[in-house]
């Protein structure tokens, strides 16, 4: 099977001006004074919106030119959550609130859509929210499988929308100057680039049957969209359905999305991925957490949980030849010398804070700017991920041609590479 | 009566032994899922029965067959194909398949199957690829009564691609369009499909202007065609360009502006001399979004003709369109950064737009406009400036910070010095300080802002410093201040050495520990210590509190901040866990022994948990050893010689049935 990239990589002249620069906008350009005129309120549709995608929308709902217009949630509880929330902030009739995401993208009067929706929906989420023309910020990790990371790609490229992925560490101060660092040349010639990944493992189980609730209360198809059906167990929906193989990309895509694309990004390979995977085995022959890869020019991106200096969650160590860099969520840096040392600052902002992030989402909408985590950038380091657990799960390295998107004479790899869909989701 | 007991028996005996097997079977998935045995999986296929956890083995089975499956499972997966239940499962592994008869049996399947069923296998199809379907698909078209149906099949030919699939979607498009959304947009989203993979740019094109024109289709679905058409023509579309910038709709100024930043460099001299030609016609807010395209400019020619019209335009009246070339001049000001400097340093009094000059300023390349803030004439005593030039100087002191210019370390140090400072020069003189300092004059920020550590601002300034400052020379500044210092300044101290870290920062708190005034605060810091240098100095003064600290509360302080270091840090496999053997040999309270198995189920192997179990000998810890064991395994999810050795151990060791039963799951993974 083919994996064409068609519009995938169109370089726009801004996607590289915007990861080569930190961002550096006012506050009062951004519409946070205030004082924003109706033509410039941005109409927001929220799909998904429970715990991490709770915390984003509040920082959406803290901005004067954003306006949430509609819900769309499975559950009753949190599409009344967000009708109660928008009636006292805006001392006005509540959004509207939907079960079915159509219903709420059909409507022409949203712009653009926050999509948290957990990580089997991601993509199905934002390619039909691109299909109707939305500007979408989605939650990471934005896809399950290669194939999906390609299509998501696509579908916005084709649709001309604006997409950032909710990997906020491009806008957080430590870590994009760690990156500048690395592109300066300071470190020397670069040899490495780390990646703060989880242990790797996905379960095939399934939990125990429950009596499933009514579709208004709880919708369990919808829940499941396009992934295998299994039987209604509650704690799936309170969150519980990371870890379980057909909801979730392993623990290497789950901070590989933030760490791989930081990694992608400081050594400058944001349009490509490594071409051969490595799972790494211990002395006695079982596999390990790590997985190293290596890109065409030789720079090797290892991806390890363990071994982090302690400078917080989710941390990247970039290493030259002639010394090192790591940062973490802490928003402290550690370097290997005392030359390094001059070019380090303070920030005292955690990695985990999206409002910056949120920002360039928001001016990029009005202004049709690409933004720094758009989707051609993660899609390629979503794909280093995928191809990492794939190495681990076949437990035996693999080689993969970023250009063409498949795994070199490996058919199980190559067929990994894709999950079917239920009916009638397709991409 | 005695029948009818013999037959209620033997009715219980069957059930007990179909459940029996019925468990075996869901107890085994593990098992089926490891196999590589295609006949194995074909047969649990085969065999299956109809309960829940017949559906849970199938869907296991035709995962493993989406791997690993090869023609001879086609049958058994076509046969589920029709069953509402398992269809999708069947198509999970055939759609993987990339072999002739796979897509023959799919291509077969789609026309004799109906509802969901029939829209999977045709999404199947596309996803293939196949080419075959053609005209299968054109067939199914025709009778196509459901518009879930119908997309399906458009995105099948839109995947599929080639002459003969555009042909019939163009047919499609051709004909009245359905009054259903989905429809309309499934159609528009194959078509875009083939129209991306044809290699005939006149059909592309015919493709997206009849997408363009067809006024039925969606608002953004038109859109995206005008898009695409634009960047297609590219200097040939430069006219239609000019159009959709002028023109009233919002929706093509839209469509115009995207175009506009996605040009490459061959198209933007012509561009830009047209956006110059129809600047003047633009309404404000659209000149605005038009000159903050400029910021991604990057031809320093069309920057050199660009830069006195965006500083003449510095002085709008119009709020956005000022706002936007200043912010363009971050870009195009490289050309002329002493231009830039000039220009905008008068304009930043106004509080309005202080924040985007002073981050154009910060964004203009080194050299040049450094140079430009280090010949200004920086005030002899800033204590008697005007209101103005107190606000100027703030503003400049802003950019020397945030661009680092140290060779102005000393006039800043002066400037902080200057006795009846106005408050907010004095935090701006600081803070511009902190981050331009060298370590020959920290004694400068020291002098003002080093006596009260503990103070907020004052902790700030000191980190900002110390983050760069030379690790060992800064530590040594911070510690020989320590002695005389006050209890409270001690306190920042000690937090600003563990933000220094180092031997030498270490080695000050470490001293701290054991004096009783500062022991609290000093063995609270050494449990938080991160310097990744230092963690085998670190593990002794831990180990060294655990043992000699001067009060119980410290010694365990002293031992948990030992468990921390093979908890938090990559040591190597045997030195974590000959760490975590100290610690439970070291350790005083169970509590604290405890704390050691949750680092051992942080190293995820065999030999992790066959050490855990070592501590299983003490029945205080058994359970918690077997435990560990177990958890290590379960986080593995498959199985190793030591791994088994250790889940043996667990079912010969443990008395819990929960455990000895999850000891033997692990056996079968």
């Amino acid at each position: 099977m083919k994996l064409t990239r068609r519009g995938f990589m169109k370089a726009g002249l801004l996607g590289a001006a915007a990861v080569a620069s930190p961002c550096l906008i006012s506050a009062r350009v951004l519409g946070l004074d205030g004082n924003v005129s109706p033509s410039n309120t941005v109409n927001l549709g929220g799909i998904g919106c429970r715990s991490r995608g709770g915390e984003d929308m509040r920082i959406f709902l803290d901005r004067a030119d954003i306006r949430l217009r509609a819900i769309c949630d499975i559950r009753k509880d949190q599409r009344d959550r967000w009708q109660a929330e928008t009636e006292k902030r805006y001392n006005d009739k509540p959004c509207d609130a939907y079960r079915d995401m159509e219903d709420l993208l059909a409507r022409d009067d949203i712009d653009a859509v926050l999509i948290a929706t957990g990580d089997r929906w991601h993509t199905m989420a934002s390619i039909t929210a691109a299909r109707y023309g939305k500007d979408i910020y989605c939650e990471k990790p934005l896809s399950l499988t290669i194939a999906e990371s390609i299509a998501l790609a696509d579908a916005v490229s084709r649709y001309g929308v604006v997409y950032q992925a909710g990997t906020q560490r491009r806008n957080i101060g430590n870590f994009q100057l760690a990156a500048k660092i690395v592109q300066s040349g300071k470190l020397g010639k670069l040899l490495e680039v780390h990646a703060n990944t989880l242990w790797p493992a996905t379960d095939q189980a399934w939990l125990p049957a429950e009596p499933q609730p009514g579709i208004e209360e709880c919708d369990w198809d919808r829940w499941l969209g396009p992934c295998p059906w299994r039987p209604y167990n509650h704690a799936y929906v309170d969150g519980s359905w990371r870890g379980h193989y057909d909801f979730h990309g392993g623990g290497i895509l789950e901070w590989g999305s933030h760490t791989v694309d930081l990694c992608q990004w400081a050594a400058q390979k944001d349009d490509t991925t490594p071409v051969r995977f490595e799972p790494q085995f211990n002395e006695d022959g079982s596999i390990n957490d790590q997985v190293h890869a290596w890109y065409a020019d030789g720079v090797k991106l290892v991806m390890r949980s363990s071994g982090w200096v302690g400078l917080g969650t989710c941390s990247a160590r970039y290493v030259g030849e002639e010394g090192w860099i790591e940062t973490g969520d802490s928003g402290r840096m550690a370097v290997s010398n005392d030359a390094l040392r001059g070019e380090l600052k303070f920030f005292g902002i955690l990695g985990t804070d999206p409002i910056n992030h949120i920002a360039e989402f928001v001016e990029c909408v009005k202004t049709r700017r690409n933004p720094s985590a758009n989707a051609n950038v993660a899609a390629q380091s979503h794909i280093a991920s995928h191809c990492a657990y794939i190495a681990w799960q076949l437990r035996r390295p693999v080689d993969y041609d970023p250009a063409k998107n498949e795994f070199l004479n490996d058919p199980e790899a190559n067929r990994m590479r894709t999950r079917a869909q239920r009916a009638p989701y397709t991409l | 009566m005695k029948n009818t007991f013999l037959r209620t028996l033997c009715a219980f005996a069957v059930l007990a032994a179909a459940l029996c097997a019925r468990f075996a079977a869901a107890q085994d998935w593990q098992a089926l899922y490891n196999s590589d045995d295609e006949a194995t999986l074909i047969g649990a296929l085969e065999n299956r029965g109809q309960t829940p956890d017949d559906t849970f083995i199938t869907n296991i089975v035709c995962k493993k067959l989406a791997r690993i499956g090869t023609d001879a499972a086609i049958p058994a997966l076509v046969n589920l194909l029709p069953n509402e239940a398992l269809s999708f499962n069947a198509r999970f592994a055939l759609e993987a398949m990339t072999t002739d008869a796979s897509a023959e049996a799919l291509i077969k399947a789609a026309p004799e199957l109906t509802g969901a069923e029939q829209v999977g296998v045709v999404n199947s199809i596309g996803v293939r690829k196949l080419a075959g379907a053609v005209a299968p698909l054109k067939e199914l078209l025709a009778g196509a009564e459901t518009p879930e149906l119908k997309v399906a099949i458009y995105k099948a030919l839109g995947k599929i691609g080639g002459d003969d699939a555009l042909a019939v979607l163009q047919e499609e498009l051709a004909k009245p369009l359905a009054e259903e959304l989905s429809v309309k947009k499934g159609l528009a989203d194959s078509l875009f499909d083939l129209a991306e993979d044809c290699s005939d740019q006149a059909k592309t094109l015919e493709v997206y202007d009849a997408l363009y024109a067809n006024e039925a289709m969606p608002l953004f679905v038109r859109k995206a065609a005008a898009y695409h058409a634009l960047l297609l023509r590219g200097g040939d579309g430069i006219d239609t360009l000019r159009e959709k910038l002028l023109s009233e709709q919002a929706a093509c100024f839209s469509v115009g502006l995207k175009t506009l930043r996605e040009f490459g460099p061959d198209v933007q001299p012509a561009v830009f001399q047209m956006l110059m030609d129809i600047y003047g016609q633009l309404p404000a807010d659209r000149q605005a979004k038009i000159l903050l395209t400029a910021c991604q400019l990057k031809d320093d020619n069309l920057k050199k003709e660009l830069l006195p019209h965006l500083l003449q335009l510095v002085d709008s009246d119009n709020a956005e369109v000022k706002t936007a070339a200043i912010r363009a001049l971050g870009n195009v000001g490289s050309v002329d950064p002493a231009a830039v400097v000039e220009k905008l340093r008068p304009a930043a009094v106004d509080d309005a737009f202080v924040e985007t000059i002073t981050n154009t300023l910060v964004a203009l390349p080194e050299g040049q406009a450094d140079q430009c803030y280090e010949k200004l004439a920086w005030p002899e005593d800033a204590a008697s400036l005007d209101d103005q030039q107190a606000k100027a100087l703030v503003n400049d002191m802003k950019v020397v910070e945030l661009r680092r210019i140290s060779s102005l370390c000393p006039t800043l140090a002066k400037i902080a010095s200057t006795p009846n400072l106005r408050e907010d020069v004095l935090k701006g003189a600081l803070s511009a300080l902190s981050e331009s300092v060298t370590i020959d004059h920290m004694e400068d920020l020291l002098s003002v802002a080093g006596d009260n550590p503990e103070n907020e601002d004052a902790a700030w300034l000191l980190k900002a410093a110390c983050t760069r400052l030379p690790q060992s020379a800064s530590a040594q500044r911070i510690a020989s201040r320590f002695d005389a210092a006050d209890p409270a300044a001690k306190v920042g101290y000690m937090y600003l050495l563990r933000h220094i870290g180092g031997p030498e920062a270490l080695a000050k708190v470490e001293e701290a520990c054991y004096n009783k005034d500062t022991a609290d605060k000093a063995t609270e810091i050494l449990g938080k210590w991160d310097t990744p240098d230092d963690l085998t100095i670190l593990g002794d003064a831990c180990l060294k509190l655990a043992k000699e600290g001067i009060s119980n509360k410290y010694r365990i302080r002293g031992i948990r901040s030992y468990i921390r270091i093979p908890r938090q840090f990559d040591i190597g496999e045997d030195a974590r866990i000959a760490m975590c053997n100290t610690a439970f040999a070291t350790a005083d309270r169970d509590e604290d022994k405890l704390l050691v198995f949750d680092v051992f189920k942080r190293i995820i192997t065999g030999k992790s948990a066959l050490a855990a179990l070592e501590f299983a000998k003490d029945p205080k810890f058994k359970d918690a050893a077997c435990e560990t064991a177990v958890a290590i395994a379960e986080k593995y999810q498959g199985t190793t010689d030591q791994l088994n050795e250790a889940m043996d151990k667990v079912i010969e060791l443990t008395d819990s049935e929960d455990l000895k039963a999850r000891a033997e799951e692990q056996k079968k993974m």
